[in-house]
């Protein structure tokens, strides 16, 4: 189920609010759970027990990794005491934890990729005997690389002693399937919702600045980013294209992707203050960056602190020498890269932007670069951001260099392919792109936006709010971008 | 680390004040709104089914019995109880598509984004000049080669696994198909359409002149050297449409994705060029003929894919000259499955020839390929099927044992271009003509006309979304099991059965069908209607099994769903069209009142059209089953115990209700009317649906003509009814033989009967019609009709065809049955109902026909010469639909039978 759509807006959220604020006290999260699960199972209802399964395991290994932690006097389990070491049969259950969610991981995301690759590796080596095939056909659970993550960081914080263990095992399902967040993030650490999971309050100022964040995200999402997808795709789905076309269909996906992943989290910030919880922040105003360095901090950032956490700190980070340094960069955003989709284009784009950010690094701010007027560095930043997003977003590796090198005005491009002219510079598609270069550059981030309440702001979202319900009934199917990874 | 190395969590803030608490409550009105406005408007519509809950709770359907439940034994066996991704979509669409708010602001908005911002739909788009394209013609141009790899490969991947797999190379399937139909000695000729942005680039991007063109996909090159070098014949009209643009300014017409009828006469033109180069297509044998050129007016599918309101669409109208094609008796044009050459085709090949397309008929194509060869030409057309259903649809056929490649020498299989890029070439196996104890199974109620089977739906295809693709109908088709009968005894415990799943781009009930449902359906062979709806889009089953069953055609009777949530699955037509109706049927009793209240039976229209006062009493009572009729005896009653009389003597009924002249002109009949036309597609007569659905529910074969003249009224051409008189015109006689006789064609009675040689005239009119004489009022005087005299071939001069107390065909009809044919007061002979319906069947008909109610009195005739029945195999019963209720002394049960 998505956010914006009828089903959701008009039947499922208004039923959610009305069963979870009928509820009393102790059994809101049993059906904030059942809730989620029913949401989520509305993709897939088969992958709800992938999800409960996966929920399971890593309780379980939670609940075993502190099973001696002393008691606080609430109650509840304390956190284990951090720097102490831990046992064996402690070791053995956070890397059962670990091991069952990269496995599900792997299979589900990686399964066809790694048979791929294998194939075409052997395929190169002429020795087309060795390949393996299947008619296999596995189908991406909705939100598998989000709910994993977020799994997988409870149950190590609980053996790192930096999480207090959960208290039961609702409590622990309703944390891992929530759904304002459960399929496209802000992947959402346990001890930032842990002490609302036990007690939380509800008031109307929170609905109200909830409220505020949905009207935004969902604007965002239907106002912009799906009219941007519209010229992307013209663009993306043709076989070659011209280069002013190129240009045009980059800049419309780098505004399509921005708006929608940060609508989606909008939203999902918004209902979570419904439902009284507090989700970290995913985006901060990104296209704004003057460089590569600060563009990933605020890109997507629940996800990089995620793994600046869990994998490139615990790698050394950047206090074991340059090499080390410079290896972990390469490691950490291959590996982001490889998050996103399981393809030998996100590893090229993963390498681009390694590249990138190494390059920055190695340059210092010493460079022309940093000399330039900072309006300037932010162009340029954008610009080069541009020739990357071939690679994220083409359908194949093959496709991706072709529009790479439509981009400079290389390459064949066929008599026809200039009908997409006819989408890209319509009144309506200049108009969508102009708005959105606007917004993104002359207006305030949606999180500091929403942090003074007045009356032109409830008006602005209340209106906001009205048009995109009323275009949302025009639209057919738009699925969020980021819930295919 | 610490855990504060995490992102920052939002903060709750300080109070938000009164704009707040504003906020959440409007934002709550607002998401609250629409379900509670649903709820009130699902309560609120009338519905002969009883009581029943919103679509909305339909959900809990897919939640399974506790019995089912208790008996789950491991993890299989609770996924088994899952509902599928496909039901759940299918839930989900049904919801959207039924909402009543998004219904009343999806034109306004579609308005405002197409006049504004030049904005049109995911499907249908806005060039230049109002020019309007189908998206995924444009789309094929521009896309990667479809014979690429990288193409391939995204399409192959592109299928959800729960899905059937796509089949994206054409080349494999055409050459399998050439394969198949070469070991039967049967040469295939290629012939897919180019797009219209293929022609009229210019129309769609400023980049590209008048100059530039035809264009072409980057693959056509090699699918056109691969096609070669396998041998398969390809005819690629591009170049002789791009003439045509020349020639005439355009080849495509401006607001619908097909070619104008100057295009399609190129294409044939051109491809019968081709057969007598390329292969030898035989020597003419039968000359076909250019009868007149015919003006007709439609608004193009992809105007109607923008979803305007109907005042927005009608100023997209846009005109034609077709030419219609008949052989040398006049007769009209039709496939001959005993001719040598079979055309496959889609929608091009259907526009000017299937008059539900609205283009007018009988000038497609086809046809005008008939006229190049002058010979005739066997066909099978269906809208969308291009790539694959319509090979599918030979392929059922052979199954089903009928051949329809026997004694063929060519087949032209004609599709649209973009179905290289977008079609399913799934390669079909054409099979074996199936053993006849085979073709048996599933047929127990040929010949039976209609039965009424209860059963539980096992499977049922989708509908494609209504406005997404340029056909305003489309029959999904049902696998129905564990079949009980209310009448006959039915032969196989399993069907499949074609239903309505769109009607003028609105769901049917049927279209929500899910399977575990239990539903009763009205049974009729396909076969008696697949020459009228075999050309629709049509979803099929992808199920070799139940494939290989001879298929009915059915209308949903009602429901005995089980669970206590259910909703009756096709409730009465007023569930979907009676709150359209309401200020419909006040407005008649308005206009009738007034007319009465001056002492007048007769109210005038719009544009000197006239209607009986009794008329819109009658349309005016709404539901008239239950108010009772005039007299107070239930029509249905008479109707079916004189079918009963029938049955018992062998005797075939059709009953025959002629639509009351305002239901298809409601627009002439309400000045200023703007509800349901034929643009927006609801019925104005709910009830009489639902009456004629009783009747088949206890047998009767009831030919529904409102759906025939609707679509003929949208297809431009001759009106359905005189102006000024309260009877059909002749056009419309001519439509309802030819209707009847669809219905009748292929009993063996008909085929035994000896044939006369009968040509028909068309000559022009003037009558004064029997309403303008009652008004008596000078401004409305005569009327000109153009009329079509049937007459006897061998004679000279030449006589009309007079009926028959030999013939084994019976009419039993009011005025209808003789107007035009009676002279006098009725304005001519020769060119009624009766002479029609004798040209249609070969030989001519008995005729018992009274002025005035046909409830009673041809009964009474009937049973005074009960001699008359002798030797006779069909009675056809003619009644106006107002006599329904207004027939003094009301509907008698009458001995005819002794």
């Amino acid at each position: 189920m998505v956010f914006s759509s009828h089903l959701f807006v008009h039947y499922f959220l208004p039923t959610a609010l009305i069963v979870y604020f009928a509820l009393p006290r102790r059994g809101k999260n049993l059906g904030l759970t059942a809730l989620s699960y029913a949401f989520y199972g509305w993709s897939n209802p088969r992958y709800v027990f992938l999800m409960m399964a996966s929920t399971a395991v890593d309780y379980a290994c939670g609940a075993y990794i502190a099973r001696r932690a002393p008691r606080g006097s609430d109650g509840r389990r304390e956190a284990l005491p951090e720097g102490t070491p831990r046992s064996r049969h402690q070791r053995a259950a956070l890397t059962v934890s670990i091991v069952c969610n990269l496995a599900l991981l792997g299979f589900f995301k990686y399964f066809h990729f790694a048979l791929d690759s294998y194939n075409g590796f052997f395929h190169l080596l002429g020795l087309d005997a060795l390949q393996w095939h299947t008619t296999l056909r596995i189908a991406l659970p909705l939100g598998i690389s989000f709910y994993t993550f977020q799994s997988m960081s409870y149950t190590i914080d609980v053996y790192r002693g930096r999480a207090r263990p959960v208290g039961n095992f609702v409590d622990f399902a309703c944390y891992v399937s929530m759904f304002p967040q459960l399929v496209a993030g802000p992947i959402v650490r346990f001890h930032q919702v842990a002490d609302a999971l036990h007690r939380r309050t509800h008031s109307i100022d929170m609905a109200a600045r909830g409220a505020l964040f949905f009207c935004l995200g969902m604007a965002k999402k239907v106002l912009l980013a799906n009219p941007c997808g519209t010229i992307a795709d013209a663009v993306f789905d043709a076989g070659a294209a011209e280069t002013l076309d190129a240009w045009v269909g980059m800049i419309a996906y780098a505004f399509q992707i921005y708006f929608d992943f940060s609508g989606y989290s909008d939203m999902a910030v918004g209902l979570g203050l419904v439902f009284g919880f507090t989700y970290p922040i995913n985006f901060d105003s990104p296209y704004k960056s003057k460089s590569f360095t600060t563009f990933w901090p605020r890109w997507h950032i629940s996800l990089s602190s995620w793994l600046r956490d869990y994998l490139y700190i615990p790698l050394g980070g950047n206090r074991r020498g340059k090499a080390r340094t410079l290896a972990n960069l390469w490691t950490v955003m291959l590996l982001f890269a490889l998050w996103h989709g399981a393809s030998w284009r996100f590893v090229v784009w993963g390498v681009i932007h390694a590249g990138l950010l190494m390059g920055e690094r190695a340059l210092g701010g010493r460079s022309f670069f940093h000399r330039l007027p900072e309006p300037l560095q932010v162009a340029a930043t954008f610009l080069v951001l541009q020739v990357t997003w071939p690679f994220f977003r083409s359908p194949d590796l093959e496709s991706a260099f072709r529009l790479l090198g439509n981009l400079f005005g290389l390459g064949y491009v066929p008599e026809a392919t200039g009908l997409a002219g006819g989408i890209l510079y319509g009144p309506h598609s200049i108009g969508v792109l102009a708005i959105s270069a606007a917004v993104i550059w002359g207006c305030p981030n949606t999180w500091h936006w929403c942090k003074e309440f007045t009356w032109p702001k409830a008006i602005v979202a209340a209106v906001l709010l009205w048009l995109s319900l009323i275009m949302l009934m025009t639209q057919t199917h738009n699925p969020f971008i980021y819930f295919v990874f | 680390m610490s855990p504060n190395h995490a992102p920052e969590t939002v903060d709750p803030g300080p109070g938000t004040g009164l704009p707040g608490r504003w906020l959440v409550v409007l934002c709550a009105v607002t998401l609250f709104s629409v379900p509670i406005v649903q709820h009130v408007t699902e309560l609120r519509e009338p519905d002969t089914g009883g009581f029943r809950l919103p679509q909305c709770y339909d959900v809990f359907e897919f939640v399974p019995p506790v019995k089912e439940l208790a008996g789950i034994r491991g993890l299989r066996d609770a996924l088994d109880l899952l509902p599928t991704v496909p039901e759940l979509r299918d839930y989900e669409q049904a919801l959207e598509r039924q909402s009543t708010v998004a219904a009343m602001v999806r034109p306004h908005v579609h308005a405002w984004l197409a006049s504004v911002l030049r904005v049109g739909t995911e499907r249908a788009w806005i060039g230049r000049d109002d020019w309007l394209f189908f998206a995924p013609g444009v789309t094929h141009l521009t896309a990667p080669g479809f014979l690429e790899a990288r193409a391939l490969t995204r399409r192959e991947r592109s299928v959800a696994p729960w899905n059937a797999p796509a089949h994206p190379n054409p080349l494999t399937a055409i050459i399998d198909f050439r394969d198949q139909l070469a070991a039967r000695g049967i040469d295939l000729v290629l012939m897919p359409v180019p797009s219209k942005a293929a022609l009229h680039p210019e129309q769609w991007s400023a980049r590209y002149t008048e100059e530039d063109g035809p264009l072409y996909s980057p693959s056509f090159d090699e699918f056109r050297r691969r096609l070669d070098a396998a041998s398969v014949h390809l005819y690629d009209p591009s170049h002789d449409l791009w003439e045509t643009r020349r020639k005439y300014g355009s080849a495509y017409l401006d607001t619908d994705s097909h070619w104008t009828p100057e295009g399609a006469r190129a294409a044939a033109h051109g491809l019968a060029r081709f057969l007598r180069e390329e292969l030898d297509p035989g020597n003419p044998s039968r000359p076909f003929e250019i009868t007149a050129a015919v003006n007709v007016q439609n608004v193009g599918d992809v105007a109607v894919m923008l979803g305007l309101p109907s005042t927005l669409q009608e100023s997209l109208r846009e005109s034609v000259t077709i030419h219609p094609v008949s052989d040398s008796q006049g007769r009209k044009w039709r496939p001959d499955p005993q001719a040598d050459v079979l055309v496959l085709g889609d929608s091009y090949s259907n526009i000017y020839s299937q008059g539900d397309l609205g283009w007018g008929e009988g000038a497609g194509f086809v046809e005008q390929l008939s006229v190049e060869l002058g010979r005739p030409i066997d066909a099978i057309r269906m809208n969308a099927g291009g790539a694959l259903s319509v090979r599918r649809a030979l392929a059922d056929a052979i199954a089903r044992g009928n051949d329809r490649l026997a004694g063929k020498k060519m087949v032209i299989y004609e599709f649209a271009m973009h179905q290289l890029s977008w079609g399913d070439w799934k390669s079909i196996d054409l099979g074996t003509v199936a053993p006849a104890s085979k073709i048996e199974e599933g047929s127990a109620v040929e010949g039976a006309d209609a039965v009424v089977v209860t059963g539980r739906i096992t499977a049922v295809s989708g509908i494609p979304e209504p406005g997404s693709t340029p056909y305003r109908d489309c029959i999904i088709s049902v696998r129905l099991d564990e079949i009980r009968t209310e009448g006959p005894e039915f032969g196989n415990s399993t069907l499949m059965a074609y239903m309505w799943g769109l009607l003028d781009n609105r769901p049917t009930n049927a279209a929500n069908f899910r399977p575990g449902q239990r539903v009763r359906l009205s049974l009729t062979p396909w076969t008696q209607v697949e020459d009228r709806l075999g050309s629709h889009q049509r979803i099929e089953l992808d199920d070799p099994e139940i494939r290989r069953l001879v298929p009915y055609w059915a209308e949903p009777e009602g429901s005995t769903q089980t669970s206590p949530l259910a909703e009756p699955l096709e409730p009465s037509p007023a569930r979907t069209t009676g709150t359209d109706s309401d200020p419909f049927r006040a407005g008649l009793i308005d206009r009738a009142t007034d007319a009465e209240g001056r002492g007048e039976t007769v109210v005038k229209g719009r544009d000197g059209w006239l209607y009986l006062v009794g008329e819109f009493l009658h349309l005016g009572m709404g539901r008239f089953t239950e108010q009772g009729p005039a007299g107070g005896s239930d029509p249905a009653d008479a109707i079916v115990d004189f079918h009963q009389q029938l049955e018992r003597a062998g005797i075939e009924l059709l009953f025959v209700p002629v639509p009351a002249k305002a239901i298809i002109y409601p627009d002439e009949a309400l000045p200023g009317w703007e509800g349901p036309n034929l643009a927006s597609g609801a019925r104005l007569d709910p009830y009489h649906q639902a009456f004629y659905s009783a009747l088949r529910s206890q047998g009767v074969t009831v030919i529904d003509l409102v759906q025939d003249f609707r679509a003929a009224r949208r297809a431009g051409g001759d009106p359905l009814f005189c102006r000024r008189d309260s009877h059909w015109s002749g056009t419309a006689s001519r439509i309802v033989a030819e209707r009847i006789v669809d219905v009748i064609r292929s009993r063996s009675w008909v085929q035994e009967e000896r044939q006369v040689e009968m040509t028909t005239e068309r000559r022009t009119v003037e009558i004064y019609g029997d309403l303008a004489r009652n008004l008596a009022d000078p401004a409305f005087g005569t009327e000109e009709m153009e009329l079509d005299f049937v007459q006897r071939q061998a004679t000279d001069p030449p006589e009309p065809i007079r009926p028959t107390e030999s013939s084994p065909f019976l009419v039993l009809a009011d005025s209808h049955g003789l107007i035009f044919h009676a002279g006098g007061d009725m304005h001519a002979t020769g060119a009624g109902l009766p002479d029609h319906l004798a040209l249609e069947l070969g030989f001519p008909v008995d005729l018992i026909a009274v002025r005035g109610s046909g409830a009673n009195a041809p009964r009474m005739t009937l049973a005074r010469n009960p001699n008359r029945l002798r030797g006779k195999r069909c009675v056809l019963w003619i009644v106006n639909a107002p006599s329904l209720t207004r027939t003094i002394g009301g509907w008698q049960k009458i001995q005819v039978v002794p």
